[in-house]
């Protein structure tokens, strides 16, 4: 079997278009929170959509109900994420 | 007997207020409720004879409030006498919805679920099985597609039938062994506690384990003891701190039920709305259907506001006709007069006309999905200014007029956020002062001038955010939601769009006409001399302005258009290129005029969304920033 390996990354270095799985939402308790209520948890499987250099990030959880959710970059930032290295 | 009183809660975007509008049209001769500051709309309705009350709480992610709307509607649920909760539901959003019926069940009212947007889960390929959920929770579920008055009647006579039942015993939804065990614990302790409030011992002991800030003081004596050395040992067995565990459990829990309840259907096609998204939300080609959408936008407004305006103009100026005659024999009758007719006029001929097309558009926005997308491309900009993407709304109904902009600033959540928009609100030039604007610059400096003036005043507004959030502290980061587009529904459009202004006019056109009739009273004892002096050493000395212009910024206080027409008389010119003033003057004034105190309607509706503190600094601040503005332009220009 081939042997995956997962690197992670935060959020908004991580590359456009790969599946993430979210690894850690490491930001303020407030906004973990918000995050979680709006149904974005660590394990989740997400995609980021843009690859733009400002702006907010813009993922879709697959895992939950493919909802999509824009997250400022400083808060991005925060979330540590990782992918599949093929 | 009391009115049976039933309340729907569901998350954001879930299509409550759709239900709540197709509900509210049952309605019985008492019509909405109101007088009361709570932000949540009423609604008398009337089933097989019997009333019910109605009551639209904000859209909630959970019962954890995070922002003010969530608090208000968690206030609510715990405080108010309520009968029955009809939990609205996003059925394409199921996973992530059933946490919060999760959460509802636990509190312990009777619940009726309304698996609402039943066509859009299915357009996204996802079948549910509402007869295997209403097995597996032991609650009524319904399915229904509000938009298209789908399933309504059986939601309401299954709301009939629990509202008769003695109780509910909806299904024990359980947590992992050991939490639950503390659960219990907790639990026992608090059955004998009589809660003043509502919600079950259950509820209450999970808060006390996942958030003991929402918590009653008395609740948490009762469970303080146990309660720290249980969170300590749950935290350190799980490692992630208390509330992100119960929530995990309770997601867990949801994806369970969605699983046994739904499963997902192949689709072949990716629907046009995702592929309409890819440019909506496209971080350069977003920015041309942005655009396109503000041209549509401001010219609509702009169009059917003068044509509506110009209907209205005819009549209401056929009234003062009516009582010219006393003008002579009974001059200060006669200023009273006119100054209730100048009020109600203000009203209806020159706010009513603009706030019309802007409520209606606004709502018919809302309701697509589309603001939060423009809120999405915009926020790179807007924190810039200590802002987030979220304020760009207001901003943009703050160019037709500062009233129902105000009313806008609700969406955001945070306090601050909301405090910082609200205040840079009125230096954004509405309809009349955009009138006062062009009048002026296309009479003395053409269309460069006006360009100029927009120019600045948006730096402006930019350099005072800049500066506002230097006492403010940090914008929080932004976190929203982009719902799904959606058609939006004119029916619920229309009734919104009567209910806002309606609530307006009952409560700006009072202030309009006692400020009128003072105006009037002013005008008859001719204190137009007193104030011109009184404000020379500002008007005079530091803008270099003419000091007869004194009492026309007196007078634009209360209506900003009444500038023009006042300079006039002040100089006693019959148009305005007449007016003795240089076109550095003039680019000075505008200046002036378009930052100092907004309007008398906005002061007011400031006062009524966030309280005489703001309005005094609003004040203060605007004073202060037009004055700096316009002294600037002199010192460059003059």
């Amino acid at each position: 079997m081939k042997e995956v390996k997962m690197t992670n990354i935060n959020l908004e270095e991580a590359p456009p278009g790969n599946e993430l799985e979210v690894i850690k939402i490491d930001t303020g308790t407030s906004a973990r929170q918000r995050l979680i209520s709006m149904g974005v948890h660590a394990g989740d499987k997400i995609i980021k959509y843009n690859g733009s250099s400002w702006g907010p990030i813009l993922i879709k959880n697959i895992t939950v109900d493919s909802s999509k959710i824009a997250i400022g970059r400083g808060l991005a930032a925060k979330i540590l994420v990782g992918y599949e290295n093929t | 007997m009391k009115t049976p009183e039933i309340v729907l809660v569901g998350q954001p975007n879930s299509g409550k207020s759709t239900v709540f509008n197709v509900l509210s049209d049952i309605k019985t001769s008492v019509s909405n409720f109101s007088g009361t500051s709570v932000e949540v709309a009423h609604s008398y309705i009337n089933l097989h004879g019997q009333t019910f009350h109605l009551v639209d709480l904000p859209g909630v992610y959970s019962l954890n409030p995070g922002d003010e709307a969530e608090k208000v509607t968690f206030a609510y649920l715990v405080n108010e006498d309520i009968d029955l909760v009809i939990n609205v539901v996003d059925s394409s959003m199921l996973a992530r919805s059933l946490e919060l019926t999760v959460e509802l069940m636990e509190f312990g009212v009777p619940m009726v679920i309304a698996l609402n947007m039943w066509d859009e889960a299915e357009r996204r390929g996802l079948k549910i099985y509402p007869g295997k959920l209403e097995k597996m929770l032991n609650i009524p579920v319904v399915s229904t597609s509000a938009f298209h008055g789908k399933g309504i009647k059986e939601l309401m006579e299954k709301c009939g039938e629990v509202l008769c039942q003695d109780q509910q015993s909806p299904t024990r939804m359980v947590y992992t062994s050991h939490i639950e065990k503390d659960i219990h614990h907790l639990e026992s302790h608090l059955l004998e506690l009589a809660i003043e409030k509502n919600g079950a011992p259950r509820f209450y002991a999970i808060k006390s384990l996942e958030n003991p800030k929402v918590v009653p003081e008395d609740v948490l004596k009762t469970t303080f003891h146990d309660l720290e050395t249980m969170r300590q040992q749950i935290q350190e067995m799980h490692d992630r701190d208390l509330y992100e565990t119960i929530s995990y459990e309770r997601h867990h829990l949801a994806m369970k039920l969605m699983e046994e309840v739904s499963h997902f259907v192949d689709r072949k096609t990716i629907p046009f709305r995702e592929k309409l998204d890819r440019y909506f939300l496209h971080p350069y080609l977003g920015y041309f259907p942005l655009l396109g959408f503000f041209i549509l936008f401001f010219a609509a407004i702009y169009f059917v506001g003068n044509f509506l305006g110009d209907i209205i103009a005819v009549p209401l100026g056929k009234i003062p006709g009516l009582y010219a005659g006393l003008k002579v024999q009974q001059p200060f009758l006669w200023f009273t007069i006119d100054g209730v007719y100048q009020g109600i006029e203000g009203a209806i001929g020159i706010v009513l006309p603009f706030f019309l097309p802007l409520i209606f558009l606004t709502s018919l926005f809302e309701d697509t999905g589309y603001l939060s997308r423009i809120a999405f491309l915009v926020d790179g900009f807007m924190h810039k200014i200590g802002l987030h993407g979220k304020s760009a709304a207001p901003f943009i109904l703050g160019f037709g007029c500062t009233v129902p902009a105000l009313y806008g600033v609700r969406i955001i959540e945070n306090k601050r956020d909301r405090m910082l928009t609200a205040i840079l609100l009125p230096f954004i030039p509405c309809s009349a002062r955009t009138a006062v604007i062009l009048a002026l610059t296309a009479a003395f400096t053409g269309p460069f001038g006006a360009l100029f003036i927009y120019v600045f005043v948006v730096f402006m507004i930019a350099l005072t955010g800049k500066f506002m959030s230097l006492f403010m502290g940090k914008p929080l980061g932004l976190i929203m939601e982009i719902p799904g587009l959606k058609v939006p529904s004119l029916r619920v459009s229309f009734s919104k769009t009567w209910m806002r202004t309606k609530s307006f006019l009952k409560f700006a056109v009072p202030f309009l006409i006692v400020g009128s009739i003072f105006m009037g009273w002013l005008e008859y004892a001719a204190v137009n001399d007193v104030i011109n002096k009184a404000l020379s050493p500002m008007v005079e000395t530091v803008l270099g302005l003419p000091d007869k212009l004194g009492s026309t910024l007196v007078y634009g206080f209360f209506r900003k258009e009444l500038v023009l027409v006042m300079a006039n008389s002040a100089f006693g010119v019959q148009n305005i290129p007449g007016l003795p003033m240089s076109w550095q003057q003039v680019l000075v004034f505008i200046v002036f005029v378009t930052l100092y105190f907004p309007c008398f309607s906005t002061f007011v509706a400031m006062w009524k969304e966030f309280g005489a503190k703001v309005v005094w600094l609003s004040a203060l601040l605007s004073i202060v920033v037009a004055s700096t503005a316009a002294f600037l332009v002199k010192i460059v220009l003059i």
